[in-house]
């Protein structure tokens, strides 16, 4: 089955971990701290060392209260707000709480930022609130994957996106069946430890992303379901990419 | 009980006690006292031959509100708003008066109490009392609906989704407390044969329908929660779900299947013809305040505050930005030496305004006071900075904590709801941050350990009303609703969906504690008036 190419392949994070020339891949469980600037720092320590793990932002931010797995390629030599920068990064809150989480430090005094009070992603912002625009028709099998934050089935906005257009192409081609197939990864630590997802958030994946496709029009009779408590196939580490739905479209027969 | 659990129990014990005084404190119960003719001589009761003006009038406790039938008078006789039509003689009316800003205020249900009493339809035994079971006419058995302006809304248990199929829920709830009895009540309880739980819930406004359901598509998605909008089957647009607090009906439509069959006992409900009378005048009907007691006019010096504005206005727009001001009809009355006179840092930096606003140099002070003030609410409602925390969805979705204003989850221009939309649990109903209220059933809830817990509350939770929970039975929907318009205020206290606020003051003080905010109090007079000219 051929694979789909930037647009909507494994995460961009997999791939800088395996091709990232600088930096060095880092991923561990820790609690985040707020620095309230302008910007909205969010900090977290672990080795010793303390991350940048990025600023303001919507889709899946860290959550104070909550543990957060970071995943990314951290810079030893480029600081944002006082620390590492992890770029890319990749945050997932634990789901229970750890009243431990709580830090908050303070102002450093920075001027009012420019602009408005919300900053959307480039790809919430590119689409301007419109659908998405229909896709040429597939001519052949094609493989799509969705890859979602550690033990959630949530879909953020760049996962909405993608679904859009996953979707949609689907309605724009000969498309006879669609497998849809949830999956339960983990993720191994820097410490060498390994944690895994529960296994019943990979049906809760399987059924947002299957409900979804059916909502935006995919019909429903050609949609198959499948829950697989292991990562996806061909995935050789344990990250971000081990938690995909997986969607293989299978084109019709002339 | 873990040691989360029993911090929560001590928390609830303590807030009821000091919740008992404060319940005392903030609510009268004179009602003579706050009963006017003037009140009474505004109602309309069910099945009066009136003629509602175009353009109608009426005194509320600051000022005036104006209601405005864009397409002309109304005549009430044999319209389905305001006929009695169900067995309890009760009309749409009943609950969503002109004079209340098409709500209903405690000032004007206690006016009714002391006026006819139970014989008023207002106070039918289905949801105008604490508990069918009551004694019908006794003070106490309505002291609810007269304290705090609450109806009883009574839902099933487990719920249903909209083919009526059960939902397994992902929690337990138990009832720890039940001040009104009906919650354990062997016909309407939680443990009756047929299971349903009470809860205690404001009437929404019926006015400016044209923001709340807009008559355009909205996007596909849910952002916040990732879910796909359902389709509204008349129009085959998305719904926003901004109708109802708990979003157990998405359109206006079928908030009124659901509330004739319910509040007005109506066999069938209403029927498609009546639907589209109902639905024909609320699209046309707005209302907002237009004068203050000591400003004056809200549609002078540049400002252009009223219903005529909400007509004239786009739904659905997010004003979160100084290119497209969250209320524009106020803009007029903010200039330069209010702006550099603010003693806080704005989120984002203030646009230029002008150094005077139009005739400012003949105001007289009591005027000049009052709209510097509104104006000083309004740039501290839009771009006053403070740290949101613990609000679910809100925080799961851009960071928990999150420095952002007002505006930032009240957004959509002129009304202050959420464009995007969507159900929060801002804690109004949720301890330990609910305003303690002992005269409310208590619930506690036990999520399920394969389940996802409440983001910030976790898997032990009291409240007094579980939200969109009871509709969705999910853990993480605990306490949410949907935010509601901010117009007409002045006219129809007390605010939050239990009421747990009886006037603005206290809705800007609970914000104030739950966020930590630090507000003056000039700043919460700024804001007040602000609240209060809308």
């Amino acid at each position: 089955m051929a694979a789909l190419g930037v647009l909507v392949s494994a995460n961009a994070l997999a791939q800088n971990l395996a091709t990232s020339s600088s930096g060095r891949p880092v991923s561990f469980v820790a609690c985040p701290e707020f620095r309230n600037t302008a910007r909205q720092c969010w900090l977290a320590e672990s080795g010793g060392k303390t991350y940048y793990i990025g600023a303001f932002r919507i889709g899946t931010p860290p959550q104070l209260l909550h543990k957060v797995l970071v995943e990314g390629v951290a810079h030893d030599d480029q600081t944002s707000c006082g620390a590492i920068n992890i770029d890319p990064v990749q945050i997932s809150p634990m789901p229970e709480l750890d009243f431990s989480c709580d830090a908050v430090l303070p102002d450093n005094g920075t001027a009012p930022r420019e602009g408005s009070l919300f900053d959307l992603p480039a790809e919430v912002l590119a689409r301007n609130g419109g659908d998405v625009p229909t896709p040429p028709p597939l001519t052949q099998n094609m493989a799509f994957a969705v890859t979602l934050d550690y033990d959630r089935a949530v879909l953020n906005l760049v996962n909405q996106a993608k679904i859009e257009l996953i979707a949609r192409t689907i309605m724009a081609s000969p498309v006879a069946r669609v497998i849809v197939t949830g999956h339960a990864g983990g993720s191994r630590l820097d410490d060498g430890s390994i944690i895994r997802e529960a296994p019943e958030v990979a049906a809760r994946r399987m059924m947002v992303v299957r409900d979804a496709l059916i909502a935006i029009g995919v019909p429903r009779n050609i949609v198959e379901a499948r829950t697989v408590d292991r990562p996806p196939e061909g995935s050789s580490v344990l990250g971000p990419e081990s938690r995909e739905v997986t969607v293989d479209v299978i084109v019709a027969q002339p | 009980m873990g040691e989360t659990g029993a911090r929560a129990m001590l928390a609830v014990a303590a807030a009821l006690l000091v919740g008992a005084m404060a319940a005392r404190a903030s609510y009268g119960i004179s009602d003579a006292t706050s009963t006017s003719a003037a009140t009474m001589g505004n109602i309309i009761p069910a099945g009066a031959n009136r003629r509602l003006p175009g353009y109608a009038t009426f005194v509320d406790p600051t000022g005036t509100l104006a209601v405005f039938n864009a397409d002309g008078p109304v005549a009430t006789r044999g319209h389905p708003f305001f006929e009695p039509l169900g067995r309890n003689k009760r009309a749409c009316v009943t609950c969503h008066q002109p004079a209340d800003a098409m709500s209903l205020s405690v000032r004007s249900i206690r006016a009714r109490w002391v006026t006819a009493g139970p014989k008023d339809s207002l106070f039918a035994a289905v949801d105008g009392a604490n508990c069918p079971n009551l004694p019908i006419g006794q003070r106490s058995s309505h002291s609810l609906l007269l304290d705090k302006g609450l109806f009883r809304i009574s839902l099933p248990w487990p719920p249903r989704d909209p083919a009526g199929r059960v939902i397994s829920p992902e929690f337990d709830i138990t009832v720890v407390s039940d001040p009104t009895g009906c919650n354990t009540d062997r016909v309407y309880g939680l443990n009756s044969s047929n299971p349903r739980i009470s809860v205690f819930r404001r009437p929404r406004m019926a006015a400016n329908m044209k923001y709340v359901e807009p008559e355009r598509p909205l996007s596909l998605w849910h952002i916040r929660t990732g879910e796909i909008r359902p389709l509204d089957p008349a129009t085959g647009h998305r719904l926003g779900g901004n109708v109802m607090s708990d979003g157990r009906a998405l359109t206006l439509i079928a908030q009124m299947i659901d509330a004739s069959r319910t509040h007005m006992a109506m066999e069938g409900g209403l029927s498609p013809a009546e639907q589209a009378q109902v639905r024909k005048f609320l699209f046309q009907v707005y209302t907002a305040q237009v004068t203050d007691r000591t400003g004056g006019r809200l549609d002078t010096g540049g400002a252009y505050l009223g219903p005529r504005a909400l007509r004239d206005g786009k739904p659905a727009l997010v004003g979160a930005y100084s290119a497209r001001p969250m209320f524009p009809e106020i803009e007029g009355w903010v200039t330069q030496r209010i702006a550099s006179s603010l003693n806080w840092t704005p989120l984002v930096k203030l646009p230029p305004f002008p150094p005077t606003r139009l005739g400012e140099a003949t105001e007289t002070p009591t005027q000049r006071a009052y709209r510097d003030s509104v104006a000083r609410g309004y740039l501290s409602f839009m771009y006053r900075q403070f740290l949101i925390r613990n609000v679910a969805d809100l925080n799961g979705f851009i960071g928990n904590p999150v420095k952002q204003t007002c505006a930032g989850c009240h957004n959509m221009v002129q009304t202050g709801m959420d464009v995007a939309p969507g159900y929060l649990d801002l804690g109004t109903t949720t301890y330990p941050t609910a305003t303690p209220a002992p005269d409310l059933p208590l619930f506690r809830i036990d999520c399920h350990k394969d389940a996802p817990p409440h983001p910030y509350l976790g898997r032990e939770i009291y409240t007094t009303d579980p939200g969109r929970a009871l509709i969705t039975g999910r853990c993480a929907d605990i306490g949410k609703v949907v935010i509601q318009q901010m117009r007409g205020l002045a006219a129809r206290a007390p605010y939050f969906a239990g009421g747990s606020a009886p006037d603005l003051r206290a809705v800007v003080n609970f914000y104030d504690a739950r966020f930590r905010i630090g507000y003056t109090q000039d700043e919460i007079a700024d804001l007040v008036n602000f609240m209060g000219a809308l």
